[in-house]
């Protein structure tokens, strides 16, 4: 496993009630870090980590939602969709067996442990880089996402196995993935988090940049603390003054 | 217009013949950079900006056949262009449904979206470029490709047209943030101005992975020559004696 290289203290300045958690995938055994003797879903392990010492998990521990990991395939209960019904998250097996053809899962056999520890914990750079943010905290983390490239948010889940679009999307299309918890339906029933907050994951390759652009950008930009009326009216202000240094025709301006 | 603050360096290493270019689209008219004096297709404004002076480029200095002014949002396109008559009269497609069928592909920018266009050579940038354009022979290409991969797993793919490659070279890396090339000797335009020697590699990376271009090209290693191959029982032998290595590491 890679050792860490990255600087991640900018994630402190946001007070998070719950820190951000590093998920690393690997063949080989972690070192500096112990094994977990719970039984978890895959959905909890990051809620776990928030709440003590990193640890990693194999087979044996993950409980539900391993199959999105790549360690066994899809029992024919699931695959059939037979289960979506009796949960009543689907009006029959069929469109519950639908989803099966796009939900993200990792290769069979690529990886055998998963290591999780909050951002001030880990010993890795992480795959996977999970947050857990109050609104505001997700207003903020969601703009610099985009702030450097503008790249368009973009949000994929299921009823079902919430666990693929956390752990296996952002991993595999390297894009950024999020949800709200309450939507997943088997994290709600487990009750893993508390309704609403915003579950935000960002793989491997976007960490850097998010770090930098909240180095960069104004975290609560005086727009927000204007009012309505306020915020009408200077916008009319601060868009004619750039049209008219632009040479541009003076309209009605809004972002 | 943001100034240069990147630092290029990593790129000394590959001793570019053609030096690469950088492009910045804007609606004000930049600072500090001289109008374009010349009558140039936009394909050839790489090239100049290559070997001369950083230069500007106004709404009235394109002299295409339209299609610049198109791709860039200044104008709508023209009906003689997009109806498709102008390639399929021209013998360039089939007819002109199948050159009508390839505008619906050419990426544009926003109509309206810029004024300007700015170039200048790497060791003339003043600008923080939009794309960054290298000219590159094939081993320069062979680790330039590579460089977004390399730390993402992310293909490297060629999207063009055999016309308007002005659009895939300098539009779209900007509008999708993908690193794009085209060969020269393959768009027909550039060819017909003879621009450059066919078979170099025209290499755009867009603004949104340049940093990450930048700090791989740094790690990765690079030979000027393609090094011949140990060939294939050598090859074979070691990368066997590799995997059961790592096999023995996983089992562990």
């Amino acid at each position: 496993m890679s050792t860490k290289k990255r600087d991640y203290s900018i994630f402190e300045k946001f007070n998070f009630e719950r820190k951000p958690v590093g998920v690393k995938y690997s063949l080989t055994k972690p070192e500096g870090i112990e094994q977990t003797d719970k039984s978890l879903a895959l959905c909890e392990l990051f809620a776990e980590a928030h709440t003590g010492k990193p640890f990693y998990v194999t087979e044996e521990n993950v409980q539900c939602g391993e199959q999105v990991l790549g360690i066994v395939e899809y029992p024919p209960m699931m695959y059939s969709g037979a289960l979506g019904h009796m949960y009543s998250m689907f009006k029959d097996a069929g469109a519950n067996r639908r989803i099966y053809d796009y939900v993200p899962h990792l290769p069979k056999d690529s990886i055998k442990y998963i290591s999780h520890a909050t951002v001030d914990q880990m010993n890795f750079d992480p795959d996977l880089l999970i947050i857990t943010a109050n609104t505001k905290q997700a207003e903020i983390i969601l703009r610099a996402s985009s702030f450097s490239d503008g790249k368009m948010w973009n949000f994929k889940g299921t009823t079902c196995l919430a666990c693929a679009w956390i752990y296996a999307h952002p991993y595999l299309a390297g894009e950024m993935n999020a949800t709200v918890s309450g939507l997943g339906f088997s994290m709600k029933a487990r009750e893993v988090l508390p309704d609403g907050l915003f579950v935000i994951t960002f793989p491997f390759d976007h960490i850097t940049s998010l770090m930098e652009n909240l180095e960069e950008m104004e975290w609560e930009p005086y727009w927000f603390n204007l009012g309505r009326e306020g915020f009408i009216a200077e916008n009319k202000k601060r868009a004619g003054e750039l049209a008219q240094k632009l040479d541009q025709p003076i309209t009605d301006y809004h972002e | 217009m943001a100034s240069n603050s990147q630092d290029y360096s990593a790129l000394d290493k590959f001793n570019f013949e053609r030096k690469p270019v950088g492009v910045k689209f804007m609606i004000t008219r930049p600072e500090g950079i001289k109008h374009i004096d010349k009558e140039l297709n936009m394909c050839e404004m790489l090239k100049e900006a290559q070997e001369n002076d950083a230069f500007y480029v106004a709404p009235d200095d394109w002299i295409c056949v339209g299609v610049e002014q198109m791709i860039l949002g200044l104008e709508d396109p023209e009906p003689v262009l997009v109806s498709g008559i102008f390639g399929g009269e021209e013998g360039l497609f089939k007819g002109d449904n199948a050159c009508r069928a390839m505008y619906e592909y050419l990426p544009t920018l926003p109509k309206g979206s810029v004024q300007y266009v700015a170039f200048a050579s790497i060791d003339k940038l003043t600008f923080e470029p939009d794309v960054l354009i290298m000219t590159a022979s094939l081993p320069q290409a062979q680790t330039l490709l590579r460089s977004i991969n390399y730390s993402t797993g992310k293909p490297f793919v060629s999207r063009a047209t055999p016309v308007v490659a002005c659009s895939w070279i300098f539009v779209y890396p900007v509008v999708s943030g993908e690193l794009n090339y085209f060969i020269t000797g393959l768009g027909m335009g550039m060819q017909a101005l003879n621009i450059f020697p066919p078979g170099l590699f025209i290499i755009s990376v867009p603004f949104q992975i340049l940093p990450t271009m930048l700090d791989n090209v740094k790690d990765m290693n690079y030979s000027p020559e393609l090094i011949p191959g140990p060939g294939g029982v050598a090859h074979r032998k070691r990368v066997n004696q590799f995997k059961e290595e790592m096999k023995k590491k996983i089992a562990q």
